[in-house]
């Protein structure tokens, strides 16, 4: 039986990373599109859609918070890959307030259109 | 007639799949020593394990070659790319990536803790609101459903209802 053990852990390494690498692989000879990674819509009276699309704040810095957690969390696993790291209480806080951030900043944008309008 | 051509060349790649596991099985029936319980219950395994290996792996040739398109895996209708999506494709990864290397450390299934489960809920959570906010801001929009040529980074003209998540 441990043969066949060996052989479904085999597979399922395989197949997954086979399954990210693919994907690594489009993303970086751009097969899959990242263009307009840090554009939002916001709604525009004056635009024939209704929206007109604009660099993102609120994109960007929930990208930024994103690789980071990303990014701390592979290290973690490559330092220690016994276990998954536990992740703290303020990293996820954080992780949290800023995808808040940006879907507070994406429904204002997209139900009320720019702050600065809203503010004249 | 390309997708009559694929439909046959599938269905041709399936039973070979299938005669290849069935003969799998017969050897490993035949030739392993033991008891006809343990025999049928390894038989039946290797089939199995071989069979989701092979269906697996064409998958993925079918998704390396372009067979099944991903290029779309982060676009809106809009044509540009969802932070939404590529966060939780990001989390997908680094998740799955952690638990391969976890489970070739440590050859064990690992304990999922808690907050890593809270990690995957955020990500997930993200993407679910930001479609929730795109429908509502779709159903709260009435006018054009036709998209007007770009001008520039800040001030391409969105769809109607077709806006990025």
């Amino acid at each position: 039986m441990r043969s066949v053990v060996t052989l479904a852990y085999w597979e399922s390494i395989v197949l997954l990373v086979g399954f990210f690498a693919v994907v690594l692989w489009k993303l970086f000879t751009g097969e899959i599109s990242l263009s307009g990674l840090l554009e939002g819509d916001v709604r525009d009276q004056n635009s024939a859609g209704g929206f007109v699309s604009q660099a993102s704040a609120g994109r960007a810095q929930s990208l930024t918070i994103v690789l980071f957690v990303a990014i701390w969390y592979l290290v973690q696993v490559i330092h220690n890959p016994t276990e998954f790291p536990q992740l703290s209480e303020s990293m996820l806080g954080l992780l949290a307030g800023s995808q808040a951030v940006y879907l507070g900043g994406k429904a204002q944008s997209m139900f009320l259109g720019r702050l600065r309008d809203l503010l004249k | 007639m390309a997708n009559e051509a694929d439909r046959k060349s599938f269905l041709t790649i399936f039973l070979v799949m299938v005669v290849a596991t069935v003969l799998i099985a017969m050897g490993v029936a035949i030739w392993v020593p033991g008891d006809p319980a343990l025999k049928l219950k390894l038989a039946i395994t290797y089939g199995l394990l071989i069979l989701i290996f092979l269906f697996g792996f064409v998958i993925l040739a079918a998704i390396a070659s372009g067979r099944i398109d991903i290029t779309e895996l982060l676009e809106e209708e809009t044509g540009g790319a969802s932070t939404s999506r590529f966060q939780l494709l990001v989390f997908t990864f680094v998740i799955g990536l952690s638990f391969v290397l976890i489970v070739a450390s440590s050859s064990s299934f690992p304990e999922v803790p808690a907050n890593v489960l809270a990690l995957l809920g955020i990500s997930a959570s993200t993407y679910g609101v930001s479609k929730g906010i795109q429908a509502g801001a779709k159903n709260g929009t009435s006018g054009s459903t036709t998209t007007t040529p770009s001008t520039g980074p800040s001030t391409t003209q969105a769809t109607s209802g077709t806006t990025k998540a």
